[in-house]
């Protein structure tokens, strides 16, 4: 019992840090990318061909690379190579300010880079994909399987945690709030001086960087990863996760990606055999969990965790994870009297205009 | 008035629209620190031109100078960091953000938005953050929305979304703003109060180019009118001037 | 046609009408006789659209009420209005610019749609074309292909297939050269001479008062000044009510 527990806390973490990805590019820039498992696929592969030795061609298994580096090498080189592939797409994708355009041009690129990866075997092995990945820190630490189980769940656990204070800071920063107006109205943005596309491909990045982690973490808790452990519907099943757990709020990617991904899953496998067949069992697993998506969406529209609407609060924010002593002066400015002469009094407090001639943001 | 260089000159601009002429060789300047009123009837061309100034068309000829700088054709954001703003017909918010963010992300980005900054920020950058929130948060009760600062801006009023518009424009100091029909769909008493936030506006050092149709308004706030119609400039001066310049009077009572 | 008879065909009483809270047309009470041309002008943002689209079943109104040949019609929908002879032309999208001139006219007849009235559709279109000769050489051609004088001709016709004893017109004119304005006119009057009556909105007002039998400038929400349209031309304070001043 206590090995299941940790195996599937360790998934609901992983997996959360999938959907806080997905949560960077919906959730903040508006940005539908139904493509957006290339990224966790990418970090995945990347991480396995830095990790792994040599490919040898003798158990008929290639891959490129096979640096045979450690942990947190593999981690960093995901990482880069899921922003670099989002600098590429991000930047062919986003140009065209349609969301239809993003769209077709995102999914597209992941159904050839599926196809081509699935195809080319010196890539990333095909089909058969990569696996037998060495243990990370073997070399360092000499765990039981199980006690590496509970290490692996608490190095999850801060991954999560860490990612989960870094993508806060980044959504109450000035840079997170021009990202979500763009989202809210991007002639208004522009009509305020912002770059729509500029902040846009940022955010993608952000969420491609993100995900890449995120897929780097899954690869070591599965100890392999192929083509078949990615298809369209995982995109879905992230979505909905996010659209359970509160679109827009990372505390919703968390939970939403523990129910839906971890909990709803694990109920249907323990509703026991219903139907005869194989296939029975993985078809209604997935037709349970859509209605169940239904169901939540049907009496929380906005999810159990709705984007938290108040306080921009960033100054608060920085007192609270730099641990600073003594509040910002946040002076409340006198009640101003009933006369309407106020208004230019307060407005003139506005000093010099900005005639300066500027470049473009 | 001043010697100052106009803060806005329109040059001979042509703007058509699959063949029709929108705007046809018009041209006026708006004098420095004025409030300047732009009147005319309907399809005359206003709101054309004012998604030529301020960027959302190109015009197809003609310059546009926003004070010595040319900004003809250039991108909106780029107009607009250069100190240009402009408000829209029906005020667009950002409707999902609170009253005080929607302030806060009017300010001038500066060196405020990167994302590095987000998680590694100076101590001086913060403080510049404090000190914006107390003059976003000032500029809001001055204009009496205190009550609802943390409402998102969809749940405003009409009336309150455009003393938005207003501390969205305080925020940044422009050096000119247009304002695009402000008194559409608002009640006599908000009409004042806008008009004296027009006034706070030059005070504070801008330049107010306004549109209306409500000439009554138009002649209380405004320094001086041009008058457009089928296109161009046809008149300028103070209302008195202009209503009996016969060309106006045709412009709005139409040819027998 | 004889001359037509005092008595209203359309009465608005107390009329307001708005989008939200404050109504933009604030109670006003006209009528309008039958075989005339009435115009509503008055400066931008008056209510003039927003008045006539109450009157033709757009908007329902915050209070008042409209009576059309002498029933009450302020909670029907648009399409029962027609089909009880108030024929509307709206200022944009009053013609399918897919289907042909025919096909457009049809469509115009729908609410003629029973048996009882199906011979009649032929003879309408007949009538239209002798009224509208150039329609008649444009029958089967696509309508967006149509110049701007012979689109509003269109929208007429189209209007008139209902068989209506008033059209309302909303801002005929808006948008043309003036050399179609003219035409147009010319095809309002046409329309007229048959015996339908005509409540227009415009914007040309010099042109809409000369033209009309009985006129109503409307600022702010209310009807500033009432007559006959050449009366009315004639005030010296019309130009005020425009453009303001004393």
């Amino acid at each position: 019992m206590g090995q299941y527990l940790i195996s599937i806390i360790t998934q609901a973490a992983v997996l959360s840090i999938l959907v806080m990805g997905v949560n960077v590019r919906w959730g903040y820039a508006g940005e539908l990318d139904l493509g957006f498992y290339i990224y966790p696929a990418i970090g995945a592969y990347v991480y396995g061909v830095v990790v792994l030795p040599k490919a040898n061609p003798l158990q008929d298994v290639t891959y490129v690379l096979g640096l045979h580096q450690g942990f947190f090498v593999g981690i960093l080189a995901a990482a880069v190579a899921g922003g670099l592939l989002s600098v590429v797409i991000g930047y062919i994708a986003l140009r065209r300010l349609r969301a239809s355009y993003f769209g077709i041009v995102t999914v597209s690129f992941t159904i050839i880079a599926y196809t081509f990866i699935a195809q080319y075997k010196p890539l990333f092995n095909g089909y058969n994909g990569l696996y037998g990945l060495p243990q990370p820190f073997s070399g360092v630490l000499n765990l039981s399987p199980s006690s590496f189980a509970t290490f692996f769940l608490v190095v999850s656990l801060v991954f999560m945690v860490v990612i989960y204070v870094v993508l806060e800071m980044i959504r109450r920063s000035p840079f997170g709030l021009a990202v979500r107006a763009v989202r809210e109205d991007e002639v208004a943005s522009l009509a305020y001086g912002r770059n729509p596309f500029a902040l846009r491909l940022k955010a993608y990045v952000i969420g491609g960087v993100v995900g890449a982690i995120g897929g780097a973490l899954l690869i070591n808790y599965v100890t392999a990863f192929s083509p078949a452990a990615w298809s369209a519907l995982e995109t879905f099943l992230l979505y909905g996760a996010l659209l359970v757990g509160g679109t827009g709020n990372n505390i919703g990617a968390i939970v939403g990606s523990s129910l839906v991904l971890v909990a709803f899953v694990q109920v249907v496998a323990h509703l026991g055999q219903i139907g005869s067949g194989a296939d029975a069992g993985p078809a209604l697993e997935n037709m349970v969990i859509g209605l169940l998506i239904i169901l939540t969406l049907w009496f929380r529209p906005s999810g159990l965790f709705p984007e938290l609407q108040s306080r921009y609060g960033q100054v608060r924010t920085h007192g609270q994870w730099t641990f600073r002593l003594g509040r910002a002066a946040k002076a409340a400015p006198d009640a101003s009297t009933a006369d309407s002469a106020s208004i230019g009094a307060a407005a003139s407090g506005a000093s010099t205009p900005a005639g300066s001639a500027g470049g473009g943001a | 008035m001043s010697d100052a260089s106009p803060a806005l000159t329109v040059d001979d601009v042509w703007r058509s629209f699959g063949g029709v002429k929108a705007v046809n060789g018009c041209s006026f300047t708006v004098a420095d620190r004025s409030i300047t009123g732009l009147v005319g009837p309907n399809g005359a061309g206003k709101s054309t031109m004012i998604n030529l100034i301020s960027g959302l068309l190109k015009p197809e000829k003609g310059a546009i100078h926003l004070g010595t700088k040319d900004i003809t054709g250039l991108p909106m954001n780029k107009i607009s960091t250069a100190g240009l703003i402009r408000t829209f017909q029906v005020a667009r918010e950002w409707p999902k953000l609170t009253v005080l963010e929607n302030v806060l992300a009017a300010a001038p980005a500066g060196q405020r938005e990167g994302v590095w900054r987000a998680v590694l920020a100076r101590r001086s950058l913060r403080r510049a953050d404090i000190v914006l929130e107390e003059r976003a948060r000032g500029l809001i009760d001055s204009l009496r929305l205190a009550p609802v600062i943390d409402m998102p801006a969809s749940s405003l009023s009409g009336g309150q979304k455009r003393l938005l518009e207003f501390a969205r424009i305080s925020m940044v100091s422009p050096r000119i703003v247009l304002l695009d029909e402000p008194l559409a769909g608002v009640n006599p008493v908000l009409g004042e109060q806008l008009g004296l936030a027009i006034q706070a506006l030059r005070e504070s050092g801008s330049t107010v180019l306004l549109i209306e149709h409500n000439l009554g308004f138009i002649e209380r706030f405004c320094d001086t009118v041009v008058v457009m119609a089928a296109g161009s400039v046809i008149g300028r001066g103070s209302m008195a001037d202009l209503r009996h310049n016969p060309e106006v009077v045709e412009a709005y009572l139409g040819q027998a | 046609m004889t001359d037509t008879t005092d008595t209203p065909i359309l009465t608005v009483t107390d009329l307001s009408v708005g989008y939200g809270a404050a109504p933009i047309v604030r109670g006003i009470s006209f009528d309008v006789t039958a075989g005339n041309i009435n115009c509503v002008v008055g400066p931008n943002g008056a209510g003039k659209s927003t008045a006539l689209k109450s009157i033709s079943g757009v908007l329902k109104p915050m209070a008042g009420r409209i009576t059309f040949d002498g029933q009450d019609v302020t909670q029907l929908s648009t399409e029962a209005r027609v089909s009880r002879g108030l024929g509307y032309v709206p200022q944009v999208a009053n013609i399918f610019t897919t289907l042909t001139v025919l096909e457009n006219l049809h469509v115009g007849a729908y609410s003629k749609r029973h048996r009882a009235h199906r011979d009649s559709t032929k003879g309408r279109i007949e009538s239209i074309c002798e009224l509208f000769p150039p329609l008649e050489a444009a029958l089967h051609r696509q309508a967006g292909t149509l110049s701007g004088g012979q689109r509003s001709m269109l929208a007429l016709s189209r209007a008139l297939m209902g068989d209506p004893k008033l059209l309302l017109l909303d801002e005929p004119t808006a948008g043309l050269a003036p050399q179609i304005e003219l035409q147009v006119w010319e095809h309002i009057l046409a329309v007229q001479e048959r015996g339908i009556g005509i409540l227009i909105i415009e914007q040309n007002t010099r042109r809409a008062l000369s033209n009309s039998r009985a006129a109503y400038v409307m600022v702010d929400g209310e009807i500033a000044a009432r007559g006959s349209g050449p009366e009315l031309l004639a005030r010296p304070d019309l130009v005020e009510m425009y453009l303001g001043g004393h």
